[in-house]
């Protein structure tokens, strides 16, 4: 093997042929998504047989899981937002964003048949423009990056009269579900560790094992749970008055982790931005009220309630209290139906910094921080033509 | 690796390592003994003269050993130690290649998962191609792995 020794960047290419073979394991075994453990698998022989796809208990979905307030049969569907990339043109690329085009966000959901939707991020509609007549999309032409996951509860028990609902378009999503999450979920867990929390009605909150069909109340006296949030590990959920808690699963115990916000906004959402938990406290021109019960909470939806203003906390871990943060600099928070994540929007088609994309209705909307204006914008632009192009040439039916 | 229950005897026990190329080290024992090798030498009480390193070179030894002093030290708090990795393996692929090596080969169980990690890193995000590339690896599919690769990489697309 010819080692071409040509500088990269000032680095000598070093020929990694004589790698002892069984190092490669443990290095396979430190990648945590499944995206990339596909991609390690796909690039050699040797790779390929040193770890496996997958745990072998890995966490399978559709997931039968017991509806939070009412007897029909649901379940939990995942679906992983990717940044997406074309392949440098340039033959040598060590650094991530080398590339000047820019990455695109999608999400990526699995149905019942087995077949992967693309959505909108944020809005989880289909992607409007993708060309319908796209059978498959071939990976192997993009870098592709997990940003996160996220579950949303649906009607329906697994099987045939999923996939044909699905067939028909027919997503129905469990009204009152307002936040859902799952934990752990990487490439290696074993569903009999994962815990799975979930805000519903008017903030109430549940709690399942993986598997488990009843659904067991977190501090049932409370129902003022805002929203719910993996960081670092750990769950932490917030409450209307922001005050943020950490939950400790073996107990089902709140622990205060936060002091109050006092922030006088109706709504709390937790994001996490470059390693730091924020909370961010939208401002409704309706007050939300109190409500009690599955009846009054719907009637309250009916009710429109417009978002007019945000601002943004960040937690001083060190001192134990929240700061107003005037700017998100260069990120831009996401606000989506079932999940919240931060990016550096430079980095992304269509997205402008110092902004929060949220979902008012069913549309979607840019906060700018700066003048505290809401436009009234698509968050997902069209797929760049590099998404679609490539695929013409890669039409494979798949039965 | 665990540190031993016990805490650290300064006994002033050092060790004598001789790398490939002839460099001469001294290492305290409480700080050798991260490696498993030195750590059954010295229970064997297998320790006169210089231990050769025939496969190890002296630039990697003293990063090794220097590595190895961190972690022995008992006064450092966990945010000092894990900056200090961050720190002491952003460095370029020859010199992780190196580390690698040498943690494999002198059995140093935590300098390795870190070293893997960081390996790891340079792999998250890119295709395979790019993988290759960066590694200087040659593509070695059979047929039939290579078609098991290609619909594994080819998202199905429905309703």
């Amino acid at each position: 093997m010819v080692s071409q020794a040509a500088e990269i960047m000032g680095e000598r290419v070093v020929d990694w042929s004589d790698f002892p073979k069984e190092l490669w394991s443990p290095i396979g075994k430190s990648l945590d998504t499944g995206i990339d453990v596909l991609r390690f698998r796909s690039v050699c022989s040797s790779w390929r047989s040193s770890i496996p796809p997958s745990h072998p208990n890995s966490p399978r979905f559709p997931l039968q899981f017991p509806h939070p307030y009412d007897a029909f049969p649901t379940h939990l569907c995942q679906s992983t937002i990717y940044c997406i990339q074309p392949l440098d043109s340039s033959s040598t690329s060590t650094a991530a964003t080398s590339s000047h085009i820019k990455g695109y966000l999608i999400k990526v959901q699995e149905s019942a048949s087995g077949k992967l939707r693309l959505l909108e991020p944020l809005a989880s509609h289909p992607i409007r423009s993708y060309p319908r007549n796209t059978k498959t999309l071939n990976l192997l032409n993009f870098r592709i990056v997990e940003i996160t996951k996220a579950y949303t509860l649906r009607f329906g028990s697994f099987g045939r009269a999923v996939v044909e609902d699905e067939r028909r378009y027919r997503y129905r999503s469990v009204p009152g579900v307002n936040k859902v999450v799952m934990f752990p979920n990487s490439a290696w867990t074993n569903a009999e560790g994962c815990a799975i929390f979930v805000i519903f009605l008017d903030g109430k909150l549940g709690f399942a094992k993986y598997g488990e069909d009843k659904l067991t109340f977190v501090d049932d006296q409370r129902s003022d749970y805002d929203d719910i949030i993996v960081y670092k590990g750990q769950f932490y959920v917030v409450d209307r008055l922001g005050v943020v808690f950490w939950i400790e699963c073996s107990s089902l115990k709140l622990v205060q982790f936060s002091p109050p916000l006092c922030g006088l906004g109706s709504r709390k959402h937790l994001v996490e931005s470059c390693g730091a938990l924020y909370v961010v406290d939208e401002y409704l021109d309706k007050d939300r009220g109190r409500m009690e019960g599955n009846r009054s909470y719907f009637n309250r939806r009916r009710e429109l309630h417009n978002t007019i203003d945000f601002k943004v906390y960040k937690l001083d871990e060190e001192w134990g209290q929240w700061v107003l943060v005037k700017s998100l600099g260069d990120r831009a928070f996401i606000l989506g139906s079932d999940c919240t994540f931060s990016v550096s929007a430079q980095e992304f088609v269509g997205c402008k910094r110092n902004r929060i994309y949220f979902m008012e209705l069913e549309e979607s909307r840019a906060f700018n921080l700066e003048d505290h204006c809401i436009a009234d914008l698509a968050f997902s632009p069209d797929p760049p033509s590099w998404l679609c192009a490539t695929n013409l040439h890669e039409l494979i039916l798949t039965t | 690796m665990s540190s031993s229950s016990s805490p650290m005897q300064s006994t002033g026990r050092k060790l004598k390592l001789k790398s490939k190329d002839d460099e001469t080290f001294e290492v305290e024992e409480a700080v050798a003994v991260k490696s498993q090798i030195f750590k059954y030498m010295v229970e064997d009480g297998v320790s006169n003269g210089p231990i050769p390193l025939p496969n190890v070179n002296g630039k990697t030894l003293a990063r090794v050993l220097q590595w190895c002093q961190k972690h022995a030290d008992p006064t450092i708090t966990e945010d000092e130690l894990n900056k200090y990795d961050a720190g002491f393996i952003d460095v370029d692929q020859a010199v992780l290649y190196d580390l690698l090596m040498a943690a494999n080969y002198l059995n140093i169980e935590e300098l390795l998962k870190l070293a893997c990690m960081r390996v790891a890193d340079m792999i998250k995000g890119k295709s395979p191609d790019e993988i290759r590339r960066t590694f200087n690896i040659k593509n070695d599919f059979t047929p039939e792995e290579e078609e098991e690769v290609r619909k594994e990489n080819a998202w199905a697309l429905g309703p």
